[in-house]
C-alpha cells in the first residue's frame, strides 16, 4: 500500500493485524524510521490491544535489522517456518519500505519479487508500506505493477488458500488447502465463476494439498446448479482426491466431470 | 413396496450349501432379479458346477476381497442395490468369513450383521448369509440367530429366528466393553482447530513411518471425525503391533447412533457423512460416548504392512 500519512494506514493495517490476530496467525510488525513503541501507540488507537499480543508473542513490533533483500526474506521464511512450528496458521507481516529509498529501486524490486513467492507458498502473507512522501512516483508506479501483476487474477487470498481467476480455460485455480472452514469463499467463487463462464466452468485442483467432504460438497453442488447442458469440468484432480470422488459415488454427480493429473 | 429380508442359513455340509443355495439363486434368475454371491472360492466353485450355464448370469465376489472391513462391505451392499434400481427385488447370498478371526474382528463382523437390519431397511433386497456349521464356533452360530430376523433351511422358506435381537440392543452389547486405555507412551496434544488436528496426524503419522497417500488418507479420517466431535478436542496417537491408533476427544457428550458413518453421503448432508470417509479409509473406528466426554478412536496400519503388487 502506499500512504501519504499515518491515518491512511488504519483503515489497510488495522483489519489486516487484527483479523490476522483473531484467526491464530503470528503477526510481525518490522519498522524502519518510525520507532517501535510509537507503532504499539498506534495499534493502541487502533483498537488492536498490542501490549496483551505482545506478552504471548503473538505480535511483534521491532525494527528492520538488515537492509539487504537476500537477508529479508530469508529472516522472514525463518519467522514464518518457526510461526508454523509453534502452531500458529501463518506469518502476517507489515513493513515500513522506507528503507528501499536508501538501498535504491533495483533491490526494492528484487526484494518485492522474492516475496511474492514466500506468498504464494501459503506460509505467510503481507502488507508492505510506502510512503508517497519519501518515493519517486516512478518507483512506486513500477512497484504497483508488480503487485498487480501478481494479483490481478486473484478472487481470494486466505492463509492457507488462494483462488484465482483463469481465462483458458475459463474457471478457477485452487491452491491450497480447502475444509470446513475456507468453504464460503470457495463456494462464492464457484458462484462468480458460474455467473462469469457462458459454457463449462472449468477448475483447476493441481495446487489442492487438501479437500474435506464438505469441499467436495461444493463441488458437486456447484456443478448441478450449473444447468442447461453446462458442466463443472475439474482438471489436474489429484489421485486421493479422484479415489476419493469415486469412494463416495460422486464421480458421476450430474454436471460433474473429472480429469485426473495424467491427462484427459 | 418390496420389503427386506435377511436371513441366517446353518449348513454343515457341502451338499446342505448346495440346496439352500442353488434353490435361492436359482428362483431369482427364474424372476428376472439381480443376483450377487459373495462367499469362499469354495463355496463359488460349488455353487458354478451346480448351476452350470445359468452361472453366467449370477454376479459373485470372493467374501475375503468384497468389502475387507465392515463399513466397505456394507457400502457394497447398499451400492449393489443402487446399481440395480430398476429391480424392485434384488438377492444377495453373503458369507462372511469368520475362520483366522482376531475377537475383535468377529465382534466386529457380528456388529455388522446385526447392523445390516438397518443399514438395508428401505431396500428391496433379500439377504441370505450362510454360516458353515463346520468352520464357525458355537459362540458364531448362537449370535448369527440373534442378528437374523428369520432363518432359511432351503433357500425359499422364511422362518421368524425365535432368538432375533433388536439390533440397537445387540449393537449395545458389542459397546459395552470401553476402549482399551492408551498407553502412557502415547503423544497427546489439545488442539484448537481442524488445521491443527491435520498438523498433529500428519506429524506423528510421518514420524512413525507412514508415508505419501496413507499419511494423507489418515489425516482425512481424522480430520472428517474431528468436524464430527467439534473443536477443541485432545488427540493422542500410538502404535502397536499392526496398528497406528488415534483418539480423538472431545469433552461433551455425543449421542451417536450406533451406525452413524455406515451408510454413505447422499444428497442431503447429515453430522455423520464424515464419520463415513472415515470408516472407509480405516481399519477400525470405535465410538464411545460418557462421562462428559465422546471419543472416536481410529485405527490404520503401519508403514510395514506388506501389500502384494
Amino acid at each position: 500500500m502506499a500512504y501519504s500519512d499515518e491515518a491512511d494506514l488504519e483503515p489497510v493495517l488495522a483489519p489486516f493485524i487484527a483479523d490476522g490476530l483473531a484467526q491464530g496467525d503470528k503477526v510481525l510488525y518490522l519498522t524502519d524510521v518510525t520507532h517501535p513503541a510509537v507503532v504499539t501507540g498506534l495499534l493502541r488507537a487502533w483498537g488492536v490491544r498490542p501490549d496483551e499480543f505482545a506478552a504471548d508473542g503473538r505480535l511483534d513490533v521491532r525494527p528492520l535489522t538488515t537492509n539487504d533483500p537476500d537477508s529479508l526474506i530469508g529472516e522472514l521464511a525463518r519467522t514464518a517456518r518457526l510461526a508454523r512450528a509453534e502452531g500458529y496458521r501463518a506469518l502476517r507481516v507489515t513493513a515500513e519500505m522506507s528503507w528501499g529509498v536508501r538501498e535504491g529501486t533495483e533491490r526494492l524490486v528484487a526484494f518485492e519479487t522474492k516475496v511474492h513467492s514466500l506468498y504464494d507458498s501459503g506460509m505467510a502473507m503481507g502488507v508492505c508500506q510506502y510512503d508517497r512522501r519519501l518515493f519517486d512516483p516512478v518507483v512506486l508506479a513500477e512497484i504497483q505493477r508488480i503487485h498487480q501483476e501478481a494479483d490481478t487474477d486473484l478472487e481470494f487470498a486466505g492463509a492457507f488458500l488462494r483462488i484465482h481467476r483463469t481465462g483458458d480455460p475459463p474457471g478457477l485455480r485452487v491452491e491450497g488447502e480447502v475444509d470446513a472452514n475456507s468453504l464460503d469463499p470457495l463456494a462464492e467463487a464457484l458462484t462468480a465463476a458460474g455467473r462469469r463462464c457462458r459454457g463449462d466452468v472449468h477448475v483447476d485442483l493441481s495446487g489442492v494439498s487438501f479437500i474435506d467432504l464438505s469441499g467436495m460438497r461444493a463441488l458437486v453442488d456447484t456443478a448441478q446448479s450449473l444447468g442447461s447442458g453446462r458442466s463443472l469440468v475439474l482438471a489436474q484432480v489429484p489421485k486421493h482426491v479422484h479415489q476419493l470422488f469415486k469412494l463416495i459415488g460422486w464421480d458421476g454427480a450430474p454436471g460433474l466431470r473429472l480429469r485426473g493429473s495424467d491427462g484427459p | 413396496m418390496t420389503r427386506m429380508i435377511h436371513q441366517a442359513a446353518l449348513y454343515g455340509s457341502d451338499a446342505e450349501f448346495l440346496a439352500m443355495a442353488v434353490t435361492f439363486v436359482r428362483d431369482g434368475l427364474e424372476r428376472g432379479e439381480p443376483v450377487l454371491v459373495t462367499t469362499t472360492s469354495g463355496n463359488l466353485t460349488l455353487l458354478g458346477e451346480a448351476l452350470g450355464d445359468e452361472a453366467g448370469r449370477v454376479d459373485y465376489a470372493e467374501s475375503a476381497y468384497f468389502g475387507r472391513r465392515t463399513a466397505l462391505r456394507a457400502t457394497g451392499f447398499l451400492r449393489y442395490w443402487q446399481r440395480n434400481a430398476g429391480h424392485e427385488r434384488v438377492r444377495i447370498l453373503a458369507e462372511p468369513v469368520w475362520a483366522g478371526r482376531s475377537p475383535r474382528d468377529v465382534l466386529a463382523w457380528k456388529r455388522m450383521e446385526s447392523g445390516l437390519n438397518l443399514i438395508l431397511e428401505g431396500t428391496g433386497i433379500w439377504m441370505i448369509c450362510p454360516y458353515d456349521t463346520r468352520t464357525a464356533g458355537p459362540g458364531i452360530v448362537a449370535d448369527a440367530m440373534r442378528t437374523h430376523p428369520s432363518l432359511s433351511s432351503d433357500g425359499r422358506r422364511i422362518s421368524a429366528s425365535p432368538a432375533y435381537a433388536d439390533p440397537v440392543t445387540f449393537i449395545g452389547e458389542c459397546d459395552a466393553a470401553p476402549l482399551p486405555e492408551a498407553p502412557a507412551t502415547a503423544v497427546s496434544a489439545s488442539l484448537g482447530d481442524l488445521q491443527s488436528v491435520r498438523r498433529f496426524v500428519t506429524g506423528q503419522a510421518g514420524r512413525s513411518g507412514l508415508t505419501g497417500e496413507r499419511v494423507t488418507m489418515l489425516a482425512l479420517a481424522a480430520h472428517e471425525a474431528s468436524r464430527y466431535l467439534e473443536t477443541p478436542l485432545t488427540a493422542r496417537m500410538w502404535e502397536t503391533f499392526g496398528a497406528l491408533v488415534c483418539d480423538l476427544r472431545a469433552d461433551r457428550e455425543i449421542a451417536a447412533g450406533p451406525l452413524a458413518g455406515f451408510t454413505p453421503p447422499g444428497l442431503e448432508e447429515r453430522p455423520e457423512d464424515g464419520l463415513w470417509v472415515a470408516r472407509q479409509i480405516c481399519d477400525h473406528v470405535d465410538i464411545r460416548t460418557g462421562g462428559g466426554s465422546c471419543t472416536v478412536r481410529l485405527q490404520t496400519a503401519t508403514w510395514r504392512l506388506q501389500e502384494s503388487a
